[in-house]
């Protein structure tokens, strides 16, 4: 089972180019994409999901044009939306038997069946009778987990889910999506490194439209040992130093130091101190060499 | 200190399009409607009659009614959205934290509201002046302008109107943050007038203070007004109008408080923390982690299982609809409203009607199907909006279910629902007759008119409601597109287009009667009904392919989409869809222009021409008709019928006659055969006139016999030509020949020096001989003028002959249908009544009257000369009054037999009241012919009334003569609002000056008589009646017949006399 997509570029009408010839295969497991806001990752989304035409490049599902027959890929697809509503006054038992009836559960008997599978994945037995509308963010997302899971996808996109979740409620989150990533392509798109590093063995970087990089997580890390440093010195004394560093971030020490992390093929400074390489650190690399 | 949230407001409508696309197309209409109604675009008017002025004070008030209507739809949309804007975006949530008060805010809300309304109020009335100025005061229906007259109908009338409702409407959405709710509550106000109108119609100070719009307040101020007042500058305001406003702007003022008092700067709405039934505390614990894979579900995508699917998609999409609160305001405001019309209807404060199928299907109806039709155009479009208001559309665009699964679930839902609507009408409806004691139920109409016949066009209006929702994803602008087609449709004609293929999905109105159904043009219906029905499929198609999921970035990329769809088969089936339909269109057309030759298509300039060419043949001295002998065939099963016919023409003036003028009937085929005696000189085929020349003068005294030949025009599937019916005809004689130029002066002054020579009726004949061979269908019964000599039965045929014994009136009419019979000898003749089976509830208060009529008239005026006397039905739809006299027979309106006379207590006994009436007439009006001079009616309608009147009074009691009086007032009293015209004395009254001769005719000769003793009085009317009676070289005028009274009564009596009949004063 592959997912490939080849040269996806999507320009809206005022010009800007959300996507720009995107080409990546996904295999079977959790695949992480990463990029801040406004990267492209929720356009490239909408775009795998059928539901929005790229103007250049193609979507192959085992080796089928997604966008020449989309009902059919459909069947297999799961998506959940960074941004969704639900029905008012529709309870959570109400709204998937009319979720489960769209993806093509027929039989009434299999559609209490599959509801009940996943309400109890989810979580969500207690409240099943309960407005949807009515709960928390952190149930709702979890509702549209539920929902995505009914047509047993092969393909499960997930658009930014953790967001505005507290730790508890995004800990379950990812427990459920680790449980139904192990056999499908799960397509999982965050700006928060932390998230990919606990689930994904393959991940990309998205920004401003552009893939900076496909890669699993622990060979990003692995690959830049030894060249990650910290120094409380700033950038301008930095500057000094003949050997070429790259910021990559910064943050306040328990001694209310600023800190920062540097990328340098060797030392760049006897102040500064080695330390192993995180996952952020790649992330900000590509951001920083775009 | 300047409100900020009001100048935002206001800022933010006058960027907007909408607002300039609905302000400018008020003012447009407004002006359009006040140039149309102008005659701006028809012109020049003929100034000689009195018209009624546009700029009065009183029309302009009248015609703020109209627009303040049609701008309920504008408070619909400006009454609640500023304040749903802030619910819609969410920005109530940022904006109710701001250290803002209450008042602040909502005033700052309402306050930007109400102005808009008043902008827009402005912008309608100021087209209106517009339209004054340019059709000037040199238009007969502009007087000088009045500034207080726009004054009063803006800030009396319009402007009040609107913040009453707009108040309302700002509540509502509040309350519950809907938008919808906003037309809802506007649909309901509209249909709440009309639910008081039908309930409190006879306590009119009630209905004018409660009627919200102002409506009611301003007749009752203006009941007094006649046509001089109303041109006047007079203001139609007094102290009930002014109550009424104050009334219901404080009511709007305290509903607002509750509304302010319940307010608070809450995230939710105030209704949110309803209890939910199935509410349970959430999982608080941390979860179990469920790891048991999901296995062994079948997924379904056969076709049977989509057409499932498509099903089940369609019931929750229908139940969202019937379970929503507004829905349901709707629909028990529609049928509030049907039920108090049909009250009305079936009560008209003169009678009271059974309630019979038909007259559900009328107007109870066409309400009830207006209100399905919003209900549509909102409802559909929450439909199509729904997933994308509530942020739920990817994921269902998402779901492998297909397009037209989606779409179809969507049309099929309202489908329903307009379904299910109708099946509650005939509930309600059927209900309101069993309350009733009624219970022929006709299910078999009521199924064919509605679902045959109604809902084709309901559904075309939901697949265009759906389309137009599709294309203009703003609500506002599709629910404007949508009632602007629905406008435009009904509006075409006032712009000169008379074709129905262009009125969309509009249909003209198809009446049916007892006897014939729908008629033959129900043939002409359906095929409209198909016509727009391909039209609706096409657009079904249509939106399939504009359908789009997910996002789009532009119109490009929908056009894209759009034409990625467009594979052969679709393609393939919207060329056939289109053909048919210009196929079908092009059909209709020719259809409706069939048989039209330069003349009919232009009747209007025929008809001048034609004037100017032949009016110099008026003065030709005519002879007269004095013998008709006619053999009439009719084919009730073809709708045809053919004739042949011979007059007598007789010169019965001093002067030789050498040449005539011949008419024919219009919708007829005439060959005329003088059998040699006269050429034609000259014809007029469009008018079907003829100038012939006779061979012989016809010298004074002398005779010539005039033959013809008749066949009826073919029916066309959209025009009737032909008056015989396949069940009920009512064939009159205006089929037959006719002498004379038709357009001369009729009704002369009562000083014109020829006023005596001419009858009222007709030019070309005093009284004639009749006899008529009739013959129709072997099922059918057919009547003539006159008795019955013979019938006979050839084949399939049944044959009657008929002759009058004495001379009657070139008024004749022949029947025939299938018919039940009622026969009763009385004193020397037989009666007998046809009627349609199951319509035969009043045939015993007819002979009642009948046989009173006999009684009193035979004994002061004289013996009936007939030995038979017929009352015969005929379907409503053939004329539009209730019964007339012609020779022995009384054509009477299937409306009078289904007159409910169980529920008639103060009223008036019609079915009684019209047999004594017509059969007076015998006496007056057939025996005694008055001159062709104004003031005739007075002559044959007044004193048949007082006659009636008597009659009323000796046989049913003294409390229902006075309640006789009562009725014939509050007619006068009407009648006289609506006069146009000058209101002429009673002995000069004109014929369509019916609330004098009937109303004021009554009550006046009841005071004379009354006055100068009755016994008296009848004695008068036998010495005018004895004078007059077979005249035919002197017919009296309302001149001839005062003398007569004033010979015979004292001096004191005749200032009474002269009071009642040759002054006009109103009636107390």
């Amino acid at each position: 089972m592959k997912l490939s997509l080849q040269k996806i570029t999507k320009i809206y009408s005022n010009g800007v180019k959300a996507i720009d010839s995107i080409s990546v295969d996904i295999s079977p497991g959790m695949f992480g994409l990463l990029g801040p806001n406004g990267a492209g990752k929720s356009t490239l989304m909408r775009t795998i999901a059928t539901l929005q035409l790229p103007d250049a490049g193609k979507v192959l599902f085992n080796g089928q044009n997604i966008f020449s027959d989309k009902t059919t890929f459909r069947r297999h697809l799961g998506y959940l939306p960074q941004e969704f509503g639900v029905y008012p006054k529709e309870s959570a038992l109400g709204l998937l038997n009319y979720f489960a009836i769209l993806k093509g559960i027929s039989s009434k008997k299999e559609r209490a069946k599959i509801i009940d599978k996943v309400l109890a994945l989810t979580n969500l037995q207690e409240v099943k009778k309960k407005r949807v509308s009515t709960f928390s963010g952190g149930m709702r997302q979890r509702f549209g987990i539920a929902q995505l899971l009914l047509n047993q996808p092969k393909v499960i996109i997930v658009d930014e889910p953790t967001a505005g979740l507290d730790p508890a409620e995004k800990t379950r989150f990812l427990n459920v999506l680790r449980n139904i990533g192990s056999e499908n392509i799960v397509l999982f798109s965050t700006h928060l490194v932390e998230d990919v590093k606990e689930l994904c063995k393959d991940m990309a970087v998205l920004n401003k439209g552009k893939l900076l990089s496909q890669i699993d997580p622990k060979t990003a890390t692995e690959g830049l040992k030894g060249k990650i440093w910290e120094t409380a010195l700033s950038e301008p004394e930095m500057v000094r130093t003949s050997v070429p560093f790259l910021k990559l971030s910064d943050r306040y020490n328990e001694n209310n130091t600023l800190v920062y992390r540097i990328y340098a093929e060797i030392c760049p400074s006897e102040v500064c101190t080695p330390v192993n390489p995180k996952l952020e650190d790649y992330y900000f690399l590509m951001l920083t060499q775009a | 200190m300047r409100n900020a949230i009001f100048q935002h407001e206001i800022g933010t409508w006058l960027k907007s399009p909408l607002f300039y696309l609905l302000t400018g197309s008020f003012f447009l209409f407004s002006l359009l409607t006040m140039l149309g109604t102008g005659g701006f675009f028809d012109g020049p008017i003929n100034s000689t009659e009195a018209v009624k002025l546009l700029n009065s004070p009183y029309s302009l008030s009248a015609i703020s009614f109209l627009f303040a209507k049609f701008l309920m739809f504008v408070v619909a949309i400006f009454g609640g959205f500023s304040l749903y804007r802030d619910y819609r975006n969410k920005t109530h949530a940022i904006l109710y934290s701001f250290p803002i008060s209450k008042s602040f805010y909502l005033i700052g809300k309402l306050g930007s509201t109400l102005f808009l309304l008043a902008v827009i109020s402005l912008v309608t009335v100021s087209g209106i002046w517009l339209g004054e100025i340019l059709l000037g005061t040199a238009n007969p229906k502009i007087g000088t302008a009045s500034s207080l007259g726009y004054v009063i109908a803006l800030f009396v009338y319009l402007i009040p109107t609107l913040i009453i409702v707009g108040v309302l409407v700002f509540v509502t959405v509040g309350l519950s943050r809907n938008i919808l709710s906003g037309f809802v509550v506007v649909t309901c106000f509209v249909l709440f007038q009309l639910i008081l109108e039908n309930i409190f119609f006879e306590q009119k100070v009630l209905l004018a203070l409660l009627d919200p719009f102002g409506q009611n307040a301003f007749h009752l101020a203006t009941s007094d007004w006649d046509f001089t007042w109303q041109n006047s500058y007079r203001l139609p305001v007094n102290l009930i109008v002014i109550s009424n406003r104050i009334l219901w702007l404080l009511m709007a003022f305290l509903i607002y408080r509750v509304f302010f008092r319940k307010f608070d700067f809450q995230y939710d709405a105030v209704w949110q923390y309803r209890k939910d039934p199935h509410e349970k505390k959430a999982a608080a614990a941390y979860p179990k982690v469920q790891t048991d894979p999901i296995r062994d579900i079948h997924l379904d995508y056969s076709t049977t299982a989509k057409i499932k699917c498509l099903l089940q998609l369609m019931i929750f999409d229908f139940k969202s609809i019937i379970k929503n609160w507004m829905f349901l305001m709707l629909c028990f405001f529609g049928l509030a409203t049907v039920f108090f019309i049909q009250l009305k209807v079936t009560n008209t404060g003169e009678f009271n009607l059974f309630p019979i199928t038909r007259l559900f299907l009328g107007a109870p109806l066409s309400i009830y199907n207006l209100i399905i039709i919003v209900s549509t155009f909102i409802f559909s479009g929450m439909l199509i909006n729904k997933p994308r208001q509530y942020k739920m559309n990817l994921m269902l665009d998402a779901a492998p279910v297909m397009d037209w699964q989606l779409l179809l679930s969507k049309i099929g839902a309202i489908s329903l629902v307009q379904l299910v609507q109708l099946l509650v009408f005939i509930f309600i409806a059927i209900s309101i007759q069993i309350i009733n004691g009624y219970h022929n139920f006709e299910f078999g109409l009521y199924l064919f008119h509605l679902f045959v016949l109604v809902f084709p066009v309901l559904f075309v209006w939901n697949v265009t409601s759906q389309f137009v929702h599709t294309l203009t994803p703003n609500f506002f602008l599709g629910l404007f597109i949508l009632a602007g087609l629905w406008l435009g449709a009904q509006s075409l004609e006032q712009l000169g287009i008379q074709t129905n293929i262009l009125k969309y999905n509009f249909l003209p109105v198809l009446e049916y009667s007892g006897f014939n159904g729908y008629g033959h043009q129900l043939k002409g219906h359906l095929l409209l009904i198909s016509y727009w029905l391909v039209f609706g499929l096409f657009l079904a198609i249509g939106l399939s392919i504009i359908w789009y999921r997910g996002s789009i970035s532009s119109i490009k990329e929908m056009l894209i989409i759009a034409k990625s769809r467009m594979n052969k088969p679709l393609t393939s089936l919207l060329i056939l869809l289109a053909i048919s339909f210009l196929w079908l269109g092009h059909r209709i057309y020719s259809l409706e222009n069939v048989a039209k030759t330069p003349n009919t298509a232009n009747p209007k300039q025929t008809l001048i021409d034609y004037k100017k060419e032949w009016k110099k043949y008026s003065r030709i001295t005519q002879p007269k008709i004095t013998e008709v002998d006619l053999r009439i065939d009719l084919f009730p099963g073809e709708e045809s019928f053919t004739a042949r016919g011979v007059y007598k023409l007789v010169n019965q003036s001093s002067e030789i006659i050498d040449t005539i003028f011949i008419r024919t009937g219009f919708d007829e085929i005439t060959e005329l055969n003088w059998l040699g005696n006269a050429q034609l000189l000259r014809e007029h085929a469009g008018m079907k006139s003829y100038l012939f020349k006779l061979t012989d003068s016809l010298n004074p005294g002398d005779s010539v016999a005039l033959s013809f030949d008749i066949r009826s025009t073919p029916n066309t599937i959209f025009s009737r030509n032909s008056n015989v019916l396949k069940n009920g005809t009512y064939l009159r004689q205006d089929i037959l020949p006719r002498l004379g130029y038709q357009f001369i002066e009729h009704e002369l002054p009562l000083t014109n020096s020829w006023v005596h020579k001419n009858n009222y009726f007709h030019r070309d004949a005093s009284y004639v001989n009749i006899h008529t061979v009739i013959s129709t269908s072997e099922e059918q019964i057919a009547m003539a003028p006159g008795e019955l000599i013979s019938e006979k039965k050839e084949g399939k045929r049944n044959i009657y002959e008929y002759r009058s014994p004495v001379p009657v009136k070139f008024n004749f009419s022949f029947h025939s249908a299938i018919m039940e019979v009622i026969e009763e000898k009385y004193q020397e003749t037989e009666i007998k009544i046809y009627y349609k089976k199951g319509h035969g509830f009043n045939t015993k208060m007819m002979l009642d009257g009948l046989k009173s009529s006999l009684d009193y008239n035979s004994k002061l005026f004289g013996q009936y000369p007939y030995s038979q006397l017929r009352i015969i039905e005929f379907p409503h739809t053939e004329a539009s009054y209730s019964a007339t006299l012609i020779s022995n027979n009384i054509p009477a309106s299937e409306v009078l037999f289904n007159i409910n006379t169980e529920e008639m207590d103060e009223n008036i006994n019609l079915p009684f009241y019209v047999m004594a009436h017509e059969l007076t007439h015998e006496w007056f009006g057939n025996q005694v012919m008055p001159a062709d001079a104004e003031g005739a009616k007075m002559l044959t309608e007044s004193i048949t009334e007082y006659i009636t009147l008597s009659i009323y009074e000796e046989f049913l009691g003294k409390a229902n003569a006075d309640s006789f009086l009562n009725i014939q007032s509050n007619r006068y009293h009407k009648g006289r609002k609506k006069e146009k015209g000058k209101e002429n004395p009673l002995s000069k009254v004109s014929s369509y000056q019916e609330y004098i001769s009937y109303g004021k005719g009554a009550i006046a000769f009841n005071a004379i008589s009354k006055s100068i003793g009755k016994e008296k009085f009848n004695l008068l009317l036998q010495n005018y009646l004895m004078k007059y009676k077979y005249q035919t070289k002197y017919y009296p005028t309302t001149k001839n017949f005062i003398q007569l009274l004033k010979r015979n009564t004292d001096k004191e009596e005749h200032k009474l006399i002269d009071y009642w009949l040759t002054q006009t004063n109103a009636l107390n």
